[in-house]
């Protein structure tokens, strides 16, 4: 039995350094990468063999493996930025300068600035903006993970059996290349989209989408269960209809995906730290029947996450451990299955059994024949899972912490859209920023002007794995302006999409 | 004999079994909601439905009474919120066509239950929160299915129904049933239900229309009849104000909901005045044993009644409770009415009785009177029953700095109506009078001696228990023997000022925030139900536009500039740092409307003609800011926006308004983005045909 054929398999993240670069992993994902090399003219001192990273707007420019570029332009060739929007039909009054102009557009395209990051990302406002960074560039690194990729693999595993839904990116590309309904962003997305041409490729890159997007695929059981997979994937479908994009102006609906593409990425991975960190529990209990398995892997309600009122201390309110732990000892159970032991290779069943066990039917059953296949010395192995901490794991640890941490809280570059805020060095607290909420209520409500009910927000939360009273949480969308609750409507309070 | 005489000698004093009545259905327990088969229906008085109610259950009871098996269908859905009175309703249908009773034989409350009658059938659907079984195999909710099966059924027979619904819960089954094959007309009809804007079809009749009242007429069925739905809406209206009263007459033109400015002398005809006169007759009380009690002096819930009986003193408190429905947003349900008036008739829900009848814990607390040692504390636990002070915050002087006040909770009405506490917002011309009350106390006079005597709001409001509490509490100030320290006295003063206010608010009807609310109100009772422009006289038209589209600078007062790029749409205003992209609104080509949506006001932003770019609900916060700004903003200082304890939940849905228009950038608005420095400029976008 190949591990594959029954367990979701995500490609490793790395801490994403801008909130930005998931949308621009996605753009690049559709093109042929190969116009990434075209901007070699562009770096002092080309390192040949290594890849092009192209950065917005560079903090440090140190950068061993690979050839950054950056796309805020020098001074010359703000000329170029200044030519393509005026081409593109963008005409101030005669008493300003173009340059002046462009030099504008470059300030109010600058996105979130992270901790440690080595650049600034544009805001991808446009398509063609998401091209103004890509992977190599946003992470500083020859090899870069692959966030277009975990991506497809996170909406995979969350897509209901009977969906036919179309990859996370091909909805993403259908929506942000929509007709503009104004001049203004035509001539915008026109402007970026022939600078990047002249830059590099010589020709503009919202011309090649010829290539087809990442196809995955997930284990049926996983398709069949509730999960943050699955809020992801329907919330994206629901994100990416085009009355969103045109009721949200483009700085709000490149946020609103940074957001959904934040969350959902990071609480997948925590998801699935979580499941192994159960399911290396539950093979290290001296008896395991299917039915326990089912229940404890598929039809677990303990929350991810615990969102606590502020008034509570800061210890009882602290995620951070719970992130850490679980995401440790989940990476080394699932290190473990997947590597260091061969338990599923000694494992046999007939063609039906396998599709049985793929189901979520027969999950429970499989896992219980994995544990009764364990020998004495893989239980000492898997125990030894709980104790250590893997390599690998502190990216996974990072990627979580940073994507769905507040980067900052106020200021020009403020992150309305994180869902942990930082206290002290040790400790993460659940505290969304003040658009957080708005976003998941919206997506609830379906459709801009459109309601829901509390019951579908608290919903929609359960399966995200936050855990949240309904005190907090209809204080919270009060605050927000969303909803105005009846003191006893229990959970049939009205609330309204935030647009 | 005196009551503690009596009470020593062991004779029983009556307890009115009215106020036990009041107590269990305004404060919790088994009377406070009502399901059908509720015993506290019969037994509490019940003032006029809510508008519409009437007229469409009694067509209900018509067309089944009156009906063969020829007749019209006729369907009432009563939709609303928790205590808006539904199931009360429910219930005087089933009595009156002595339909079956909704509950099992364990006297569990059913869903719904059918009434094969000799002529016709009734569907009676109550609650609709009961989620009924579903052995339909589809998924959708309970209510579709019994659209579905009311539909399937008046194909062949007569086939009435009454259904109460939670408003929450439309939405949840509307959006169920959306999409779902063969259930088109079930989702037609919840949309309409819930007010969506959905294609109906052509032949459905749609008339009258209004926020409280609805009907819907659908074409003849292979019966050859109609089935008539109507639809009332409990949540609309305030029974603060006159409901209009729909007849058979009018019901092609449909009453309007008339609102009432400030001080309007019909407060005193609504239902909610109805109500209080019902409930304060001397049957409840005077004839239910309180005439013959000896502690009826001393009695704060006599008291109350007797202060309730007069019209002015209902007006203030009406006036009051108003303001309190302004300011949180929220309309007074049924069942909230009832946790007040059982609070302004009983007392406060907080007290501890210590398993004691109320007229026992007050005898009690009468007899602690004449106890040197319990007087002061007995004193301070009668005057927290009086209407005026049982509403409020518990302000116990007597209290040590260790002890609590109460942590009992109250009800959602009562926390409702503590957020416009006089006291919060003492520090204006009305209170004047009751400053110098106070102040009285230096001339060894008791304040609310002198507030009798000069005070016109204090006219035939001081009862005897007022005396009583005065002298025992405040009289410790100016007596020669009082041993009160200089904290104990601060204490006091402060009690009696806080009182004062809160029984001069009341009675005059200023709240908290008074200017405010009254601004609302009158602009309120100034507005139809389709957009038109804002009164001019009304002060929040300037004020509105101040707070959502403030102008650049002074000097250019003609736009607003709203960022394009930035994660939040905060106005720029004057010179920045650094260029920023912006949309220019030329301030006065947006059309500013107003309309009243059942109680509510909406304001409608709209462009070019009639271009929509944003509704949104004018609600007492966003006045409370906007007036704000006005006086800011008019006074042409550098304040510009408004800034109020009310800043954080104002502030993100402002923000959303001005992000609209950035999503409704319009060809035609093309060349109406600037870049903001040290001056505008302006930046066009131009057709390349290539672009």
């Amino acid at each position: 039995m190949k591990f594959g054929q029954f367990f979701p398999v995500f490609n490793r993240p790395e801490y994403p350094k801008n909130p930005e670069a998931f949308q621009s992993a996605m753009a690049w994902s559709l093109i042929d990468t190969n116009d990434e090399i075209k901007f070699k003219e562009l770096v002092e001192g080309f390192k040949p063999g290594k890849p092009i990273g192209l950065i917005y707007k560079k903090i440090h420019s140190i950068a061993k493996n690979i050839n950054l570029v950056e796309t805020w332009p020098s001074s010359t060739r703000l000329k170029v930025l200044s030519k393509s929007l005026s081409d593109a039909g963008i005409r101030p009054n005669e008493s300003v300068d173009m340059d002046f102009v462009s030099r504008s557009l470059l300030k109010a395209l600058e996105g979130v600035k992270a901790d440690n990051a080595k650049g600034y990302a544009a805001a991808p406002i446009t398509r063609a903006a998401a091209y103004l960074q890509n992977p190599v560039g946003v992470h500083t690194k020859e090899g870069p993970p692959n966030f277009a990729r975990i991506i497809e693999q996170i909406y995979e595993g969350g897509k209901a059996l009977d969906s036919d839904s179309m990859s996370a990116a091909s909805g993403w590309l259908a929506a942000i290349s929509g007709d503009a309904e104004n001049q203004f962003d035509r001539a915008i997305e026109a402007g970026i989209a022939g600078y990047l041409a002249e830059l590099g490729p010589g020709r503009s890159l919202l011309e090649e989408n010829s290539k087809s997007p990442l196809e995955e695929s997930q284990p049926r059981w996983l398709r069949e269960s509730s999960t943050p997979l699955r809020w992801f994937n329907t919330t994206w479908q629901v994100f990416c209809q085009p009355e969103w994009r045109t009721s949200l102006a483009g700085r709000r609906w490149s946020d609103w995906a940074s957001c959904i593409l934040r969350t959902g990425i990071s609480m997948a991975f925590l998801w699935e730290s979580r499941f192994y960190q159960t399911l290396g529990k539950l093979l290290l209990a001296e008896s395991l029947e299917p039915i326990d398995a089912s229940r404890m892997l598929l039809h677990n309600s303990r929350p991810l996450l615990d969102w606590h009122e502020p008034e509570l201390a800061i210890t009882v309110r602290d995620q951070n451990s719970g992130i850490i732990s679980s995401i440790r000892d989940g990476y080394s159970v699932r290190s473990f299955l997947d590597n260091e032991s061969d338990v599923l290779d000694r494992l046999d069943g007939s063609l039906e059994d396998i599709e049985r066990w793929q189901s979520a039917d027969g999950f429970g059953e499989f896992i219980s024949m994995i544990h009764r296949a364990l020998s004495e010395s893989d239980k000492k192995q898997l125990e030894g899972c709980f104790q250590r901490t893997p390599g690998g794991a502190n990216n996974t640890i990072e990627t979580v912490q940073y994507s769905l941490g507040t980067r900052q809280e106020t200021g020009k570059h403020a992150d309305f859209y994180g869902l942990l805020a930082r206290r002290s060095r040790r400790f993460l607290v659940v505290q969304p920023g003040e658009e957080w909420i708005v976003v998941i209520a919206s997506m609830c409500a379906k459709l801009p002007g459109d309601r829901t009910v509390l019951r579908n927000v608290r919903k929609s939360l359960s399966q995200l794995g936050i855990g949240v009273s309904r005190e907090i949480l209809v204080s919270e969308l009060e605050r927000a302006g969303l909803t105005s609750s009846s003191h006893d409507a229990d959970d049939a309070i009205e609330v309204w999409a935030g647009f | 004999m005196g009551a503690d005489a009596q009470i020593r000698k062991g004779r029983r004093l009556p307890e009115n079994a009215f106020i036990s009545k009041l107590i269990a259905r305004g404060f919790g327990g088994g009377g406070a909601v009502v399901v059908p088969g509720s015993s506290t229906i019969d037994e509490l008085p019940s003032s006029a439905p809510p508008a519409g109610v009437a007229f469409a259950c009694d067509s209900l009871i018509a067309a089944v009474k009156g009906g063969t098996e020829t007749s019209p269908n006729c369907w009432v859905v009563l939709v609303g919120g928790p205590g808006n009175g539904k199931s009360f309703q429910v219930q005087r249908v089933i009595d009156q066509l002595k339909l079956s009773s909704l509950s099992d034989a364990d006297g569990l409350a059913l869903r719904s239950q059918w009434n094969n009658l000799d002529s016709s059938k009734v569907l009676i659907v109550n609650d609709a929160t009961i989620r009924a079984e579903n052995s339909t195999g589809e998924d959708v909710g309970s209510l579709a299915r019994e659209l579905h099966t009311l539909h399937y059924s008046a194909q062949h027979d007569a086939t009435h129904a009454l259904i109460s619904v939670n408003r929450g819960i439309l939405i949840e089954e509307q959006a169920q049933v959306a999409g779902k094959d063969g259930w088109l007309t079930e989702h037609q009809l919840i949309s309409w239900l819930v007010r969506q804007d959905i294609e109906l079809p052509s032949e459905w009749s749609r008339s009258p229309e209004s926020a409280y009242f609805r009907r819907i007429v659908l074409p003849e069925n292979e019966r050859r009849q109609q089935i008539e739905i109507y639809a009332v809406y409990l949540d609309q209206l305030s029974l603060m104000e006159r409901q209009p009263e729909l007849t058979v007459d009018s019901i092609d033109d449909i009453p309007k909901y008339r609102t009432m400015r400030p001080n309007h002398p019909d407060r005193d005809t609504t239902p909610v005045a109805d109500l209080v006169r019902k409930v304060t007759i001397a049957e409840n009380f005077e004839d239910q044993g309180c005439a013959d009690c000896p502690c009826q002096d001393l009695c704060p819930i006599l008291a109350n009644v007797r202060n309730l009986r007069q019209e002015s003193v209902r007006q203030g408190l009406f006036e009051f409770l108003r303001a309190a429905e302004v300011v949180s947003g929220h309309l007074f349900t049924y069942r909230d009415l009832w946790s007040v008036l059982a609070t302004v008739v009983a007392g406060s829900s907080e007290t501890e009785l210590n398993g004691l009848h109320k007229c026992a814990w007050i005898q009690q607390q009468a007899e602690d009177l004449s106890d040197s040692e319990k007087r002061t504390e007995a004193a301070f636990n009668l005057s927290r029953q009086r209407y005026f002070d049982a509403l409020f915050h518990e302000v116990n002087p007597f209290y040590s700095r260790e002890q609590e006040v109460s942590t009992r909770d109250v009800s959602g009405a009562i926390e409702r109506i503590r957020s416009i506490d006089p006291v919060i917002d003492a520090a204006r011309v009305w209170t004047e009078p009751v400053l110098e009350s106070v102040q009285a106390i230096s001339y060894d006079q008791l304040p609310l001696n002198f507030a009798a005597a000069q005070i016109g709001e204090f006219e035939g409001l001081v009862e005897e228990i007022d005396k009583v509490v005065e002298q025992e509490i405040v009289g410790q100030l100016i007596s020669d023997e009082s041993n009160v320290d200089d904290l104990e006295r601060r204490a006091i003063l402060r009690w009696r000022g806080q009182t004062l206010f809160r029984q001069f608010g009341v009675r005059k009807g200023v709240a908290a925030h008074d200017e405010v609310v009254k601004a609302w109100l009158i602009l309120r009772s100034n507005v139809g139900d389709t957009f038109a422009p804002i009164p001019s006289d009304s002060v929040l038209d300037a004020a509105l536009r101040f707070l959502l589209l403030p102008p650049a600078s002074f000097d250019e007062e003609r736009y607003c500039l709203l960022p394009l790029f930035e994660s939040r749409v905060i106005p720029v205003t004057g010179p920045q740092e650094l260029p920023v992209w912006c949309h220019g609104i030329e301030r006065h080509d947006v059309r500013w409307n107003i309309k009243a949506v059942g109680d509510s006001l909406e304001i409608g932003l709209f462009r070019n003609f009639d271009e929509k770019i944003a509704v949104f609900e004018l609600d007492f916060n966003v006045c409370r800011e906007s007036l704000v700004c006005l006086v800011f903003g008019g006074a042409r200082t550098d304040c510009r926006y408004g800034f109020t304890e009310l800043g954080n939940s104002v502030s993100p849905r402002l923000e959303r308004i001005r992000a609209s228009f950035l999503a409704h950038l319009g060809e035609q608005n093309s060349d109406l983005v600037f870049i903001a420095q040290s001056g505008l400029s302006t930046l066009r976008a131009e057709s390349t045909g290539n672009g």
